[in-house]
């Protein structure tokens, strides 16, 4: 527990110095954010054109279906924001200036994780919190207290879970010389993760279930809220599932770290 | 002497890697794809040694000897193939949390503070993060500021100092935690002789108040002479030499350097005659390097060849205009190591 | 030979290129389970002239061609001047975009080979598209090629940005969102409402992607309507290029004008 408000007071020194040092380059933060929102935009943009063709897509909605991809986004905040580091790591390890984040008295993973925070992650968090307002208010869901929390607590697994699995994409760094395709592998599923579920045949509904963990990040959480009465356990896994590739994603960096050591430098 | 305990303990370790073989051309990068395969190389193979504590240790060797990786076994790095390693009386690699709290490690070309902040708030996020009390802090910032000019740097962001006070800030924050042992890489790479002196002394000063131990890796000829009272060469993986600095000197005592300054305008005629000195005195060595200078060196080892008869040859048969005799350098001894001459 | 190291590069990373080809095909598997529900009520049946297999053909090779044009040129050229490195390219005696050019097409090529062809194979040979063979090969090449062209010229404009601030991320990717969506890469321009549509088809971004891509899936030949639309791309393709040129050349003098 000690150790736990340690690494909160830590963090917080650590982000707010490096915060201070970025407030210089408003220029950059602004067009990068401006950046992010067209991204985002094209995605939206896209369905509702699609959209205009159809009453729904699978039996969802256009709003459902921004419901769904707003509940990613939001999955995904933690990770743009705190994880954006990881993108470095193949330059680290292929420099050897991986090398100093073996020589402090703190968890590596969380010194190599403090040194960036992505600014123009910041814009996602307005941004997914009203589109999801605005979605689940249309759609009339009741926000009760028990509710919210259960939000929070899904959203928190989700996050686990997309977050993990980049964490994973990157340590392969320390192993192979171009992990790049490997992170922009996952990375591109980022983005699948706000299609629902029900488009794919039994194999790949496996495959984007159980492989690679798709449907957990958005999908199967956003029917307690969608559909509650044809609710199944998926809906309630993705906590138990973030923490479970938590672990293994924190046994890669580590055992990537053994198998690392500076070579190649 | 008394033994003092052992703070740095190898014991015939050795570290092995795995390489990969790539092949030439567009169709061996085709047959890569396919299939690969390996060699082994032997970085560290069996370097057994004992550290203790105060003890401040050069750590030479040519590059590719092993020398950094058996550092990495030291700091927890890397584990090794065999043997044992053990550092502040414990095995690096078992608790690496705990374990870094006793050292401090120093990079000649990479900083360790964080870049775009001032130096003291890079001071102030290590106080936090190694648990330093308020007293210690104050106590080793007084005593830094004593030996080095720290308050004017204080302000400015690490990436604005120059090459020299970066080194100094990064060397006086792997002291702040009080650390018992310290690993210096090449600390004075591409610095200043003015930098250089400040940067041994401030390492001279702090070891023997702190009694911390320290082990340099260094090319510098002048930090060994400086500092190191012990050298532990390393070549090939192996430990060529490891003893008193003084007396590697005196490994090659009998040697001597004979300085020659040539007329003016000889310098050809002095190129031509000098080599004959290889012929006319067994073992003799001629160094021509220093040519634009006008000065010529002939070095020769006492047990195979007279000084007297050469000084005699050289005076009668070059056109010499003044002459010095000096005892063999460091750095040729060094050389002269680095090329076998142990064997 | 600068295509030709391009070239070897890529060959050299198996894991790249195996990744790589994941990718497409998981971008690939999913479009065709989208695409699928979209038409589920009637397979066969065309929704706003395009049938099934049609859009889904489309959206595939929408994805592809967007891999293989994907040169990260914009960034080459920001890190060459971000270095200094691009003074040196002014010495030699290529022109510079000729040299970026170049060095492009050399990425092109190598994207071509280890994920442009392995993608076509599982596409055709697992997903069975169907394709009518026919004068729309030639002149999808040819709208391809000149597609792969304009892109350059917008990676390079992007690029020259770099000249004025270094913080060209959000220019990039807004660049990469606003071509695939307006080009009808993401949604093929037949399903965009009408109005909307037309103007689209007026921009030059319908021709990296919609021309090429309906000649391409077309069911019946209509020489005479590509044959006006390639002309179009090829008008748009000179006025980006001397805005292109205009552009650097201005940035250039500039910088040199103002130091730096």
């Amino acid at each position: 527990m000690k150790r736990i408000a340690f690494y909160f007071r830590l963090y917080i020194k650590l982000v707010t110095a490096y915060v201070k040092t970025r407030m210089q380059y408003r220029f950059d933060f602004f067009m990068s954010s401006v950046g992010m929102l067209i991204y985002y935009s094209a995605s939206i943009a896209s369905l509702w054109v699609l959209m205009t063709n159809m009453p729904s897509l699978a039996g969802w909605s256009f709003t459902e279906l921004i419901f769904i991809y707003s509940f990613s986004l939001m999955a995904q905040i933690p990770l743009q924001i705190c994880f954006e580091h990881i993108w470095s790591l193949r330059m680290h390890v292929r420099q050897g200036t991986f090398i100093k984040y073996y020589f402090r008295p703190i968890d590596s993973l969380f010194y190599y994780l403090s040194e960036l925070i992505d600014m123009k992650g910041l814009g996602q968090i307005p941004f997914s919190i009203a589109l999801f307002a605005w979605s689940s208010h249309a759609l009339g869901v009741a926000w009760t207290p028990a509710v919210i929390a259960l939000l929070i607590l899904l959203l928190f697994g989700s996050a686990a879970v997309i977050s993990s699995l980049m964490l994973i994409a990157a340590s392969t760094a320390f192993w192979v010389t171009d992990s790049f395709s490997v992170i922009s592998f996952v990375n591109g599923i980022r983005d699948h993760t706000r299609y629902p579920m029900d488009i794919y045949n039994t194999a790949f509904k496996f495959v984007f279930t159980w492989l690679i963990p798709m449907g957990f990040v958005a999908f199967y959480p956003a029917q307690f809220f969608l559909r509650p009465n044809a609710v199944d356990w998926t809906a309630f896994a993705s906590p138990v599932i973030g923490i479970a590739l938590f672990i293994v994603a924190r046994l890669v960096w580590k055992k990537g770290m053994e198998s690392w050591g500076g070579t190649g430098s | 002497m008394k033994k003092t305990e052992s703070l740095i303990k190898f014991e015939n370790v050795k570290k092995h890697f795995r390489v990969l073989n790539r092949r030439e051309g567009l169709g061996g990068a085709f047959l890569d794809l396919f299939s690969r395969n390996y060699r082994f190389v032997n970085a560290v193979d069996g370097i057994s040694l004992d550290i203790g504590r105060g003890e401040i240790v050069g750590f030479l060797g040519p590059n590719g000897a092993g020398k950094s990786t058996a550092i990495k076994m030291m700091t927890g790095v890397l584990h090794p193939t065999s043997g044992t390693v053990s550092v502040n009386g414990v095995n690096p690699l078992r608790d690496r949390v705990r374990f870094v709290r006793g050292i401090g490690v120093v990079f000649g070309q990479r900083t360790q503070l964080w870049w775009e902040l001032p130096v003291r708030e890079s001071f102030r996020l290590i106080k936090e993060i190694y648990g330093i009390s308020d007293e210690a802090y104050r106590r080793n910032l007084a005593q830094f500021e004593e030996l080095v000019n720290l308050k004017e740097l204080y302000p400015q962001q690490v990436r604005s100092l120059s090459l020299g006070q970066r080194m100094l800030c990064d060397i006086v924050a792997s002291f702040l935690h009080d650390p018992a042992i310290i690993f210096l890489d090449e600390p004075t790479i591409g610095l200043d002789v003015a930098v250089k002196s400040q940067i041994r002394t401030l390492l001279r000063s702090l070891n023997a108040e702190k009694k911390t131990t320290i082990l340099l890796t260094t090319h510098d000829i002048g930090d060994v002479e400086a500092l190191c009272r012990r050298i532990i060469m390393i070549d090939k993986g192996h430990v060529i030499y490891d003893g008193e600095t003084e007396r590697f000197n005196r490994l090659f005592g009998s040697y001597r350097t004979v300085r020659l300054l040539c007329r003016e305008g000889e310098g050809n005629a002095m190129a031509a005659l000098l080599p004959q000195a290889c012929a006319a005195f067994d073992g003799a060595k001629i160094d021509m390097s220093r040519a634009d200078t006008h000065w010529y060196d002939i070095t020769i080892d006492q047990d195979k060849a007279n000084l007297s008869e050469t000084l005699a040859w050289a005076l009668n048969t070059l056109p010499v205009k003044d002459v010095k005799i000096e005892e063999i350098s460091t750095e040729s001894v060094i050389e002269k190591v680095y090329s076998g001459a142990l064997k | 030979m600068i295509v030709s190291n391009n070239l070897k590069s890529s060959l050299v990373y198996r894991f790249h290129v195996g990744f790589q080809i994941v990718a497409s095909m998981v971008t690939i598997v999913i479009q065709y389970f989208l695409w699928k529900s979209v038409f589920h009520a009637n397979p066969a049946a065309a929704i706003r002239g395009m049938t099934f297999s049609q859009t889904f053909l489309y959206v595939s090779l929408a994805t592809a061609i967007a891999v293989l044009m994907r040169t990260w040129t914009d960034w080459d050229i920001c890190n060459q001047i971000r270095s200094g490195d691009i003074v040196m390219s002014f010495f030699k005696p290529v022109d510079y975009m000729r040299y970026v050019f170049l060095n492009a097409v050399g990425t092109m090529a190598g994207s071509f080979v280890t994920i442009t062809i392995p993608s076509l194979v599982i596409l055709f040979g697992v997903f069975r598209a169907n394709l009518a063979i026919g004068w729309n090969i030639p002149f999808f090449v040819l709208t391809l090629a000149f597609s792969c062209a304009l892109s350059f010229l917008f990676d390079f404009i992007v690029g020259t940005t770099s000249f004025w601030t270094m913080s060209i991320w959000g220019i990039s990717v807004a660049k990469d969102f606003s071509i695939l969506f307006f080009s009808g890469a993401l949604v093929p321009l037949n399903f965009f409402p009408d109005a909307f549509a037309a103007v689209l088809r007026f921009l030059p971004f319908a021709y990296m992607y919609n021309l090429p891509l309906s000649i391409l899936t077309a069911n019946e030949a209509n020489p005479a309507l590509w044959a006006r639309g390639l002309l179009t791309q090829v008008a748009w393709l000179a006025v980006i290029y001397v805005i292109a040129r205009v552009y650097f050349k201005f940035s250039l003098k500039n910088l040199t004008v103002n130091g730096g």
